[in-house]
């Protein structure tokens, strides 16, 4: 039998057991291993335990000196492919930084090392310092050093809120801000909205309460707004002669715009509303983020060079065909916008309006017909915002019903909090059933009280009915805030752009390049409905996947 | 070599403000028929005493205490990564184990009393290499337990039942429990227990004398004095015990769906454990294997 050549991942009792078998057969092994050390025992989960076998300890001696293996530890998987009959891997290997030829094993580092920290090798149990051995039996030491804080790891955009947050204890806001702008325009904004997942993961939150890292975000670009500062805008002397086309002004359009002309590259930016900042400017409530501020950041970013053209609609006012001619690239990042229906009978009655399109008639300042009572279905932070605003514009009573409980409530607890402050009330356990009207108008809502029952795959209980509950609500206006997706009615038929069956565009994550060469995307349209920053964090690599296109084209 | 460390120093822990600074923003009475701004952000002096609790982690902080104490100069702080090109005809995936701790139920007091510990918590515990060097010990003061219970964290009547390598897994730490502590009342609460050790080949006989109760668990509380109140059964029975360890439930970890899903593989850690486990498990790619237990 010829050599083969085997990749074995997982340095467990298991993974060393299947390294020494393959290699006794003759094959080529590499075992590649997460963690900084191979081994350590583990009680066997798949038979009872007889007298004198009660753990398996891996053959990490043998495993060491057998000349047809290769042992990679502290590795993880950077890149894949498959072909032909082979895979290829691309491994990084993180650096020990302590060179085991000259480590003696004496300790002297682990009795003077300041940090101490969970042991994670034993599941939590007691502290280990940052220098360590990991696995008592390998005493392969290495330092723990991560690429990131945690903050920052968690943070989709990666900002580097160690230095920001570090330079406002210094008191220097303007360096600070300007370390955010270096991967975020959207200060004035994001400080405002973010449900910041960077708290949720701060490790002071262990000790007492996660640092208000989003709130002081919003603390050094309202220190330069409130002072009439005036932004610094920094882009080269030239542009260069290729332009891009941005589809759609919202965070993650206008994000890539602004990288772009950080970078030299000019775009025009399309906007099918009458005003640019989509969901920043018609899906967050005016309390929350009021328009002058707003404003005043998108105002800053495209005088970098981004050219707005706004109540433009793609397929409507300009062929999408006339934009992939006449631009050199083109990115498209045109949100989530359409509301999710409920499915259920008397849906289209006068007095439903679904929730994206109520916030966006609140921020176009129409008449909202706010009299009587309005319900909201949903347990998100549109369903709050809707609620919020429909409190805000005069309706008497105003009532959120969901179908679980309040643990399971996706939307932001302070949201939660707010609401109800506000006097909004929340029913739990209640879904729609139908919509009850007279002469196409709506005068009701009839609902069906819930149940929770067994846990379903997301690991939440399910909601069941509770037979014969139903009843009915009184109320003039309903408003389902269950989900968005985006329409993607502009992409024309026959075009060979690729769309998920969550009505997205797939894209290649490193590049953010769709199917179709020289198209790129981000924001909602790619990820389906998430927060700001996650589509201003794709904006910014797509502007990356741009760059680097046009680059490579021009050769 | 000297490693400079630019502009560091070291704040008095004194001058860390210890509550978190919240935002100003206006009442309520103020919002109704009006879109002012609700939340006002921080003033200056909370900014930056807010900004002041910053702990400013990453685990090693480059300090370099350890580099200066380091005879043999074994410390390289500037020890590049290194990448790694890899070509393979066949891969092989050791699933490991990673249980998901985030799953369980609150009511079975994990996180809440420390007295309350994890299946895999309990392992490191028992091995000789361990962080108790193979004493089983309470965390809340290092006694050693003379009462411990094993209790199903998605036990239940109707609930999804623990995967079998769960089950076998804590029968296995019983076994233990009771080799090394042969005098202590371990209970065991388990339904369908013997039908599972019937698969594996064995009897409550193998369990070392653990007593098995034949019921889900309730809920568990913590006692005064550090032990846990356990409610299981039809009624309203509870047992107390020094110790009591969750069995949880086996997952795929991350970084092996990633990876299942960049070579189009569906990983399932059912599928890891068929045929209990033995040998190699061939999934549909051919040259894509899962290395079973040894």
């Amino acid at each position: 039998m010829s050599e083969k050549r085997v990749i074995i991942f997982g340095g467990d009792p298991a993974g060393v057991g299947e390294a020494l078998k393959q290699a006794e057969a003759g094959n080529k092994v590499i075992l590649v291993e997460s963690l900084p050390s191979l081994g350590g025992g583990h009680i066997p989960q798949t038979r009872i335990i007889a007298d004198d076998t009660s753990f398996v300890d891996p053959n990490v001696e043998a495993l060491k000196r057998h000349p047809n293996i290769r042992v990679i530890t502290n590795a993880a998987v950077e890149k894949t492919s498959a072909g032909d009959g082979t895979y290829r891997f691309r491994v990084r290997r993180r650096a020990p930084r302590v060179d085991p030829e000259k480590c003696n094993d004496c300790r002297a580092c682990i009795r003077v090392c300041p940090i101490h920290m969970y042991d994670d090798f034993n599941e939590g149990i007691g502290f280990r310092t940052a220098i360590d051995y990991f696995n008592p039996d390998t005493r392969d030491y290495n330092i723990f050093k991560e690429d990131m804080p945690i903050c920052q790891a968690t943070c989709p955009a990666n900002l580097d809120i160690r230095s920001y947050v570090g330079l406002i204890a210094d008191g220097d806001y303007a360096a600070s801000l300007a370390k955010i702008r270096e991967r975020l325009p959207f200060a004035l904004s994001i400080g405002r909205v973010c449900p910041h997942p960077c708290e949720t993961a701060c490790n002071r939150g262990t000790m007492d309460e996660p640092i208000s890292i989003c709130t002081l975000k919003r603390y050094v670009a309202d220190y330069e707004m409130l002072n009439d500062i005036k932004a610094p805008v920094e882009i080269p002397d030239e542009f260069r002669k290729e332009k891009v086309a941005i589809i759609g002004a919202g965070p993650a359009g206008l994000t890539c715009g602004y990288f772009l002309a950080k970078a030299g590259y000019r775009s025009v930016c399309f906007e099918a509303l009458p005003e640019p900042g989509g969901m920043f400017r018609y899906g967050i409530p005016e309390y929350r983020l009021p328009t002058p501020t707003l404003m005043r950041e998108i105002n800053w970013i495209l005088s970098h060079g981004v050219e707005l053209r706004c109540n433009t609609r793609i397929g409507k006012d300009v062929a999408y065909e006339d934009i992939l001619k006449e631009y050199d690239a083109v990115f498209l990042g045109v949100g989530a916008h359409a509301g999710m229906k409920l499915q259920i009978k008397g849906e289209d009655m006068e007095g439903v309006v679904d929730g994206v399109d109520f916030l966006r008639d609140a921020n176009m300042g129409k008449d909202l017909k706010a009299k009587g009572k309005v319900i909201i279905i949903g347990g998100g932070n549109v369903a709050m915002d809707a609620a919020r605003v429909s409190w805000r514009a005069g309706f008497d009573e105003v009532h959120i019903l969901y179908r679980r409980t309040k643990r399971e409530m996706p939307a932001s607890p302070w949201e939660i909090d707010a609401a109800e402050q506000e006097g909004i009330k929340i029913q739990y356990l209640v879904a729609p059933v139908e919509v009850i009207g007279e002469n196409g108008r709506m005068t009701g809502l009839k609902c069906l009280r819930m149940e929770l029952g067994e846990p379903d795959a997301s690991g939440r209980r399910r909601p069941v009915p509770i037979q014969g509950s139903e009843f009915v609500v009184e109320a003039q206006t309903l408003i389902p805030a269950i989900g968005q997706r985006p329409d993607l009615s502009f992409v024309p038929e026959g075009s060979p752009l690729s769309i998920t069956r969550w009505n997205t565009f797939s894209v290649d994550q490193s590049s953010f390049m769709t199917n179709v060469p020289g198209v790129f995307s981000a924001g909602d349209v790619e990820t389906g409905p998430d927060i700001a920053i996650r589509a201003c964090a794709g904006g910014r690599k797509a502007a990356s996947g741009i760059i680097a296109y046009l680059k490579a084209r021009r050769k | 070599m000297l490693y400079e460390k630019k502009g560091r120093y070291i704040v008095e822990f004194q001058d860390i403000p210890k509550a978190r600074q919240h935002h100003i923003e206006i009442d309520v009475d103020e919002r109704r028929m009006n879109n002012k701004e609700v939340e006002l952000g921080f003033d200056e002096e909370r900014a930056i005493k807010e900004a002041k609790r910053c702990l400013s982690c990453r685990r090693c902080l480059g300090c370099a205490l350890c580099w200066a104490e380091c005879k043999p100069e074994a410390i390289v702080f500037d020890m590049q990564d290194e990448v790694f090109d890899l070509e393979a005809d066949s891969v092989i995936v050791s699933p490991g184990v990673e249980r998901a701790v985030d799953r369980v139920d609150r009511k079975y007091g994990l996180g809440r009393e420390l007295n309350v510990i994890t299946d895999l918590q309990l392992e490191r515990m028992l091995s000789d290499s361990g962080p108790s060097a193979g004493l089983i010990i309470r965390p809340l003061d290092g006694d050693i337990p003379s009462r411990i219970a094993f209790v199903q964290s998605y036990a239940s009547s109707t609930a999804p039942r623990m995967h079998k390598a769960a089950v076998i897994f804590g029968v296995n730490e019983a076994i233990l429990v009771k080799r090394k502590l042969p005098l202590a009342q371990v209970t065991f609460f388990a339904e369908g227990l013997d039908a599972v050790l019937k698969e594996a080949g064995a009897t409550q006989q193998s369990l070392n004398g653990a007593k098995v109760v034949e019921s889900p668990v309730k809920g568990v509380e913590g006692n005064a004095d550090g032990s846990i109140q356990v409610a299981f059964g039809a009624g309203d029975e509870t047992a107390a015990f020094d110790l009591v360890v969750l069995l949880t439930q086996p997952q795929v970890p991350r970084e092996l769906k990633d990876l299942g899903k960049s070579l189009g593989l569906t990983l399932s850690y059912a599928s890891f454990l068929v045929g209990d486990g033995a040998g190699v498990i061939t999934t549909e790619k051919e040259a894509v294997a899962l290395a079973g237990e040894v």
